[in-house]
C-alpha cells in the first residue's frame, strides 16, 4: 500500500483566501494569533503570541477570527479531488491532513510521477500550500511530509518503495513530532531519547508498559510492521462549493470565471457518483453580509458545461447585483442516476442518431427560452363543448410522443381572441370594423347549466374586407360577440 | 469572394435564360396548393430560409396557405414554433387540420426578447418550422438578415408575417408573398422569389366549407307528416310572420333586424 499524506501547513489561511494577500493578516483563536501571512510574518508577528502584541508589532495587522467550516469545506474539496486518483481517500480534520492510497491507481495514470504532478497541480492553481509525504501506512506518511524530500525520493526505479530510505528519514525526525500526546513526548525527551531513531531501537513490549498499547501500536505503524487503517471517505449527497474572492466583485463580467470553476468541480462530482443534476443553485455573498439566490434550471440528460454557463449567464444577465460581492457558491441537491447513451454501430436509419441529437438539442434550447421568456407553453386539446375551455397550454417539458385524438370537430377557426369582443348591432346589422353578413349558423352551443350556464348560437360570418369571423349570440343577455377567425 | 459559376450553383444568382432548369432540386418543399406552386420558380416553400407573408388583416386565409406544410412537418414528427402570435392557436382547429398541437410551441416574449427569442429557435436545430409575428418592425436590415442565417445554419423554414408597409424595405428574405383578401378569395402577389423573376399574381379560393351561404328558412322543405305515395306532394309551408324570429331575418339583408319585444 502506498500513502500519500497531504498536510496543509496555512489551512486557516488557505480557507479564506488570504495566503497571499499583500495586508498583513492573522487568523486569531482565543486571543491568540494561530497563523500568519507572509505579509505579517514579514512585520515580525508569529504564532502563538497575544493580539496586543501582534498589534503593537504590525499596526495594519487585520485579525480574522478563525473559521472552522471553510476549514473543513477546503479539506471535503480536496478530498473530492483525491477522490478521482483513489478510491481509499481520509480526512483528518485535527491534522489538516488528507490520506491518499495510490498503489492501485499507479498503472491507470502510467507511473507515479504523471500522478503525482496532475495531483499536485488543483493545489498549485488554488495557491494552497501543501507539504506531501509518502509510505507504507499513513502515520509514517505523515511523519514523512516534515521532512524536505519530494515524496518521489522514496521511491525505487523498480516501482516499489524504498522501506529503507524512509526509515532512514524516520530515525531523523525529532520525537516531538510524534502524534501523540504531550505527556509521553516529555518522558521520551527527559529520557534522553530526542530523535526517533533511538526510539525505533528501544524493545516494543518496554515501550507497550511503559506508555500504552495506543503508543507501542503507533511505533508498529510507523515501522511498517503492521498495517494502518483509516476511516474512509465518501463524497457526500449533495454538492455545495464555494469560492471566496481576493477583495471583492463588483461587476457581472468578473463573476465569469469563478462560476466556470464552480461548474468544472461539479462535472467531477457528477462523473463521480455517476449522475445527473437537476438544476443549479447559485448564491452570493455580499460583502454586507446579505444573500442572493439564482436559480437555474435544466432538463437536459447529457452533463454540457458550455450549455449550464449559457443558462447561468442568461439569468444572470436579467439580475442587478446589489453591492460588491465577496463570494459564490454552488449547491446541487436532486440528482437522478445518468443513463448512458448508447449508439447503434450500424445506424440503418439514419434518422435515429440525429433524433436523439435533436431532442436534445430541443431540451437546451426549451431551457434557454424559459429562463428568460416567461411564456413558454406546448398546445393541447381537451375534451369540452365551450370552446374556451377545448384548449389548453401545458407548460412545456420533454417532448412525450402522442397520437392525435379522433373525430375533431368541424368549423373551428384557427385563431381564438384571447376574450371574446363585444359587437354593436348597429342599425339592425351587425358591426365590427365594418359591416358582417352571417353566412352560416347557428350552431348552438348550451352547456354548464349546473355552474353558470352558457348557451350560445354561433355563426360564421364574413366582413366586407373578406376577413371570415366566428361570431356568437349570446342566448341569455341576447348580445353579439366575435370569438375567433378563420384564417 | 466566390465566383459566379458557384453563386449560380448555391441557387444565389439566376440567369435568364435557363431557368426553366432550376426547378425543385430538393431546395424546396411543395406548397400543397397547385395554384401557388404553379407561380413559384422552385415550385414550393424555399427550405432552410425566410419566408415573408406580408398581410395588413388576420382571417383572411394566411394560415390555409402554410396549412398543408404544418401538416407535412407534424405527421413528421418535427417541431413548430410560434413566436408572438396576434390570436390563441386554436388547438381543435389545428386537430382538424391534421396538425397535432403537442408539436407546437407557444412563446410570447416582450419587443426586446423577441428577435433573440426567434434566433434561439432558429438557430437551434431543434424546431422544423418558425411562425413569427413580430410587434415592432427594425428599419435596420441586419436584424432580418440574422435571422436568415439563423434559418440556413439551424436547417429551419422561417414564415415571417409583416405589415404590408414592409413591402417598401429591402429584405434578405428569399421568398416575398403580398396577401390581399378579395371577397370569397385570398390573392397573392409575388413580390421576390429564388430562381426568376417576381410579380406572379394568382388567387387562391377559400375552403367552400366556410364561404357556404345558407338559404333562408323560408325556402326550406318542411316535413308535413303523411307518408302515403298516392296525396300529391305539397308545396313548402310558407312561415308566418310570428315564426319568422329577429334572428333569422338578419340572413336576409331585405329584412331588418327586429328587435326583440319578448322576454
Amino acid at each position: 500500500m502506498w500513502w500519500l499524506c497531504i498536510r496543509f501547513p496555512g489551512l486557516m489561511l488557505d480557507s479564506l483566501g488570504l495566503q497571499a494577500h499583500c495586508q498583513p493578516s492573522a487568523i486569531m483563536e482565543r486571543q491568540t494569533v494561530q497563523q500568519v501571512n507572509a505579509a505579517a510574518a514579514a512585520q515580525g508577528v508569529a504564532g502563538g503570541q497575544s493580539i496586543t502584541t501582534a498589534l503593537s508589532l504590525c499596526p495594519q495587522l487585520e485579525a480574522i477570527p478563525r473559521q472552522r467550516q471553510a476549514e473543513q469545506q477546503l479539506l471535503q474539496q480536496a478530498a473530492l479531488w483525491s477522490y478521482r486518483f483513489s478510491p481509499l481517500v481520509s480526512i483528518d480534520t485535527e491534522q489538516a491532513t488528507l490520506y491518499t492510497e495510490l498503489r492501485g491507481s499507479l498503472r491507470l495514470f502510467k507511473g507515479f510521477n504523471r500522478l503525482y504532478h496532475y495531483y499536485s497541480q488543483a493545489f498549485a492553481r488554488r495557491n494552497i500550500q501543501f507539504c506531501s509525504g509518502l509510505a507504507y501506512t499513513p502515520s509514517a506518511a505523515y511523519l514523512l511530509s516534515y521532512a524536505p524530500e519530494p515524496p518521489a525520493f522514496y521511491r525505487r526505479s523498480a516501482g516499489e518503495l524504498d522501506r529503507q530510505r524512509i526509515l532512514q528519514q524516520l530515525k531523523r525526525l525529532p520525537v516531538t513530532r510524534l502524534p501523540c500526546k504531550t505527556q509521553i513526548i516529555r518522558t521520551l525527551q527527559s529520557s534522553g531519547i530526542k530523535q526517533l531513531g533511538p526510539l525505533f531501537s528501544l524493545p516494543e513490549a518496554a515501550l507497550g508498559k511503559r506508555f500504552g498499547a495506543d503508543f507501542c501500536q503507533l511505533i508498529a505503524y510507523l515501522k511498517g510492521t503492521q498495517q494502518e487503517l483509516r476511516a474512509p471517505y465518501q463524497p457526500a449527497e449533495t454538492f455545495f462549493s464555494r469560492h471566496q474572492f481576493n477583495g471583492t466583485l463588483d461587476s457581472k463580467q468578473q463573476l465569469q470565471r469563478p462560476m466556470q470553476m464552480l461548474l468544472a468541480e461539479l462535472k467531477i462530482y457528477l462523473r463521480l457518483r455517476q449522475c445527473i443534476n437537476h438544476g443549479l443553485h447559485w448564491q452570493l455573498y455580499y460583502s454586507d453580509g446579505g444573500e442572493d439566490t439564482l436559480l437555474v434550471h435544466s432538463s437536459h440528460r447529457v452533463f454540457q458545461q458550455r450549455a449550464l454557463m449559457e443558462l447561468s449567464r442568461l439569468k444572470l444577465d436579467s439580475f442587478t447585483l446589489r453591492a460588491n460581492v465577496e463570494s459564490i457558491s454552488l449547491r446541487c441537491d436532486q440528482f437522478e442516476s445518468s443513463i448512458a447513451s448508447s449508439d447503434n454501430l450500424f445506424a440503418l436509419v439514419s434518422g435515429s442518431k440525429a433524433g436523439t441529437e435533436r431532442e436534445e438539442n430541443y431540451r437546451l434550447v426549451l431551457d434557454k427560452l424559459r429562463t428568460r421568456l416567461k411564456h413558454c407553453y406546448t398546445l393541447s386539446e381537451k375534451n369540452h363543448l365551450l370552446p374556451e375551455k377545448a384548449w389548453g397550454a401545458v407548460d412545456a417539458q420533454a417532448p412525450r410522443p402522442t397520437t392525435l385524438p379522433l373525430s375533431p370537430i368541424s368549423t373551428r377557426p384557427l385563431w381564438l381572441l384571447h376574450e371574446p369582443k363585444a359587437i354593436s348591432g348597429q342599425h339592425h346589422k351587425l358591426y365590427w370594423k365594418g359591416p358582417l353578413q352571417l353566412l352560416q349558423g347557428p350552431e348552438r352551443i348550451d352547456n354548464e347549466w349546473w355552474q353558470r350556464r352558457q348557451a350560445r348560437d354561433y355563426y360564421v360570418a364574413r366582413h366586407q374586407s373578406g376577413t371570415l369571423y366566428w361570431v356568437y349570440k349570446d342566448q341569455l343577455n341576447h348580445r353579439w360577440f366575435v370569438h375567433g377567425l378563420f384564417a | 469572394m466566390a465566383s459566379v459559376e458557384q453563386l449560380l450553383q448555391d441557387h444565389r444568382l439566376w440567369r435568364g435564360k435557363d431557368h426553366e432548369q432550376q426547378h425543385n432540386d430538393g431546395n424546396s418543399v411543395a406548397t400543397g396548393i397547385a395554384v401557388l406552386d404553379q407561380q413559384l420558380h422552385w415550385r414550393g416553400w424555399p427550405l432552410h430560409s425566410s419566408t415573408e407573408l406580408l398581410c395588413d388583416d388576420w382571417g383572411i386565409g394566411e394560415l390555409s396557405l402554410l396549412a398543408p406544410v404544418l401538416r407535412h412537418i407534424s405527421q413528421q414528427q418535427g417541431k413548430i414554433a410560434w413566436l408572438n402570435p396576434p390570436y390563441i392557436p386554436y388547438a381543435p382547429a389545428l386537430v382538424a387540420l391534421g396538425i397535432n398541437p403537442s408539436q407546437c410551441l407557444w412563446l410570447r416574449a416582450d419587443s426586446d426578447a423577441q428577435w433573440w427569442a426567434a434566433e434561439q429557435c432558429l438557430g437551434s436545430s431543434a424546431f422544423d418550422l418558425v411562425l413569427t409575428w413580430f410587434s415592432r418592425q427594425q428599419s435596420a436590415v441586419t436584424a432580418y438578415r440574422r435571422l436568415q442565417a439563423a434559418a440556413t445554419a439551424g436547417q429551419c423554414m422561417h414564415f415571417h408575417f409583416r405589415p404590408l408597409a414592409a413591402r417598401q424595405q429591402a429584405s434578405p428574405a428569399r421568398l416575398r408573398l403580398n396577401l390581399h383578401s378579395l371577397e370569397a378569395q385570398l390573392e397573392v402577389e409575388v413580390v421576390k422569389q429564388p430562381g426568376g423573376w417576381a410579380g406572379q399574381r394568382c388567387t387562391i379560393e377559400r375552403h367552400a366549407s366556410l364561404l357556404f351561404q345558407q338559404q333562408s328558412p323560408q325556402l326550406w322543405p318542411t316535413y308535413t307528416g303523411d307518408p302515403q305515395p298516392a296525396t300529391p306532394r305539397l308545396a313548402p309551408r310558407q312561415r308566418t310572420a310570428t315564426e319568422r324570429g329577429g334572428v333569422w331575418a338578419a340572413l336576409e339583408s331585405t329584412i331588418p333586424l327586429q328587435p326583440r319585444s319578448e322576454h
